[in-house]
């Protein structure tokens, strides 16, 4: 048996204003349902897109080393390291936000500066491919952040309705019930109670005739 | 005295002014070819030196067996055979191992300066500044990314020597970096170079400046290897202008600033043509332009090759140019060209080669990167 609220007065008036708070948090639970459950949609559609994002990735990154590897055989390593102390820092990342279904989740903003820093004359076609490779790696990089982002706050989202609807569902609306049952009980009992006496004094009031 | 001397002779006056005429005739005659035979004595110890170098590393035969046997310490105690003088311990770390690769380089151009006859000096002087200016690039590009400037990847060249290296690894900045350079013959070009806004640009004027000395130099040499010296920088000019022009087209870079970026024009490619080149609205368009010249088999490659193919058929296509001016003058200055060009293409394939097989690349990928010589 669960239990009840604590310090409710049994009576009539609590009574009515408990079932007004049993129907509310009985559609409150219907529409944390509801809203857990489009969430749970929202967070597959978003799984899909970072297994894909993340396979993308993979390939890239794998395709970036490769080329990375082909021009370090070509200008050297030593060479390839010192072009790139001359790459311009990407800016600082821009992070807004994005709502999905009420819930705010991280959009990622950056530009990634597609300026040229080395010459041309004394560097391959080797390092321009494996330059763009690694920009677009990049790029994928901030999709999978922002979308790996998206998921913890969605997950997170998710957790806390799955926490509501079970508080409602399994704590809130039985204690609500509970506390329901104990009021009609009360109040049937304090019936039966002016009942008696009504009748007891009715029958006093004979004996006393 | 002199006219006791023709009495003697018993011969008229003017057979004798007839017959002094006609020597000298005969000798004006044969200054030309005292000017090649002196050429080819000048060039004999140096020619002698070179062919004894050699550039071993752009054989096929040399490279083959050490693509295929996949084994660092293999191709390591090669290449020491080769007298390149690589660490003793079969090091792992290949930084080290390029490291002394572009020293050995470096260092066997120097020994090559030290014999050649004294006027091409000046050109072997000014070609050395590409490493110079390599050094230069090297030591801002680090000074910029606030990392110390070290002899991990800086080696003493001629203007950038020991001395001067030493000093710029005191500096802190662009500004101090520069100031250290002043004095040097690379003043000029670094002028205004204490705040570089990019780096692409410092490379472009840099560049320009190397090649612009080189173009002068070239035209200052007094001899007859002049012509030669000249055919073979022009055309050196017309495949780095061709492929600044393809990479520019291929990566969509301003047309204004590919401009900028082109070297001064060489020998079949004149300004105009590579500038139409330039404003080609396609690589298709761009490849039009090489109608005529000895690049057009560029035309029918390119739809099945990779825009690295192109870079490799134009390298390929400098080194068999440098192996005909070889054969063409091999008592004078061929091998002299041949071993500048040669050298750089041994450097890039010992490069692909050492890497290669330490992140363990197949020898067919290896041989895809490789610029060798054509079979004889």
């Amino acid at each position: 048996m669960a239990e009840r609220l604590e310090d409710v007065k049994p009576t009539r008036m609590e009574l009515l204003r408990i079932r007004k708070r049993k129907i509310l948090a009985e559609n409150g639970h219907d529409l944390l349902s509801e809203k857990k459950d489009a969430l749970i949609n929202e967070f597959f559609k978003i799984v899909d897109q970072r297994k894909e994002i993340r396979n993308e990735l993979e390939t890239v990154l794998q395709e970036s080393f490769e080329k990375l590897t082909e021009a370090q055989m070509i200008v050297g390593s030593n060479e390839l390291e010192s072009l790139a102390d001359g790459a311009v820092s990407m800016d600082e990342l821009d992070i807004g936000s994005d709502n999905i279904m009420g819930v705010k989740v991280p959009e990622v903003e950056s530009k990634i500066l597609e300026d040229k820093f080395y010459g041309y004359a004394d560097t391959s076609v080797k390092v321009d491919e494996a330059v763009e490779k690694f920009r677009e790696a990049l790029k994928l990089s901030l999709r999978a952040a922002e979308i790996e982002g998206k998921l913890t706050k969605l997950a997170e989202e998710i957790e806390k309705a799955k926490r509501r609807v079970n508080a409602l569902e399994y704590i809130y609306i039985p204690k609500l019930e509970a506390t329901i049952k104990y009021i009609e009980r009360q109040l049937e009992e304090r019936e039966r109670e002016d009942f008696f006496r009504r009748k007891k004094i009715k029958s006093m009031m004979e004996e006393r005739d | 005295m002199l006219e006791g001397l023709i009495d003697s002779l018993g011969l008229p006056l003017f057979v004798l002014i007839v017959v002094g005429v006609s020597l000298l005739i005969v000798v004006i005659l044969l200054m030309s070819y005292f000017k090649v035979l002196i050429s080819i004595t000048d060039f004999t110890f140096p020619n002698a030196k070179l062919r004894a170098m050699g550039n071993p590393f752009v054989k096929e035969e040399v490279l083959r067996p050490l693509m295929d046997s996949g084994n660092l310490n293999e191709i390591y105690s090669k290449i020491r055979e080769e007298n390149y003088a690589l660490p003793k311990e079969d090091t792992e770390d290949i930084y080290a191992v390029e490291r002394k690769l572009e020293e050995e380089v470096i260092g066997s151009i120097k020994k090559v300066y030290m014999s050649v006859p004294t006027n091409v000096k000046p050109f072997i002087t000014t070609w050395m500044m590409k490493y110079d200016i390599k050094m230069v690039k090297r030591a801002m590009k680090g000074i910029s990314s606030e990392r110390e400037i070290s002899t991990k990847n800086l080696l003493p060249v001629r203007i950038v020597d020991e001395e001067v290296l030493e000093e710029m690894k005191s500096a802190r900045n662009l500004q101090e970096l520069t100031t250290i350079l002043k004095d040097t013959e690379l003043g000029d070009a670094l002028k205004g170079k204490e705040k570089v806004e990019s780096f692409f640009e410092m490379d472009i004027e840099l560049d320009r400046y190397l090649y612009e000395n080189i173009r002068r130099e070239v035209n200052k040499i007094e001899s007859e290897e002049r012509a030669t010296v000249r055919y073979f920088f022009g055309t050196y000019s017309d495949i780095l202008n061709l492929k600044i022009v393809f990479r520019g087209l291929r990566e969509g870079i301003e047309r204004d600033t590919l401009k900028r970026s082109l070297l001064p024009p060489g020998r079949e490619l004149e300004e105009w043509k590579i500038e139409n080149m330039v404003e080609s609205t396609s690589m298709d368009e761009a490849f039009i332009e090489l109608e005529g010249t000895s690049y057009d088999d560029l035309r029918g490659a390119k739809s099945s090759s990779s825009d690295f193919d192109i870079e490799k058929n134009l390298d390929k296509k400098l080194l068999r140019l440098v192996c005909e001016i070889y054969s063409q003058n091999i008592l004078t200055i061929g091998p002299l060209l041949k071993y500048l060009v040669a050298k750089e293409m041994e450097l890039r394939n010992l490069k692909i080669l050492v890497r290669g097989t330490k992140e363990g690349m197949g020898p067919k990928k290896m041989e895809e990167l490789m610029i060798m010589e054509d079979p004889i």
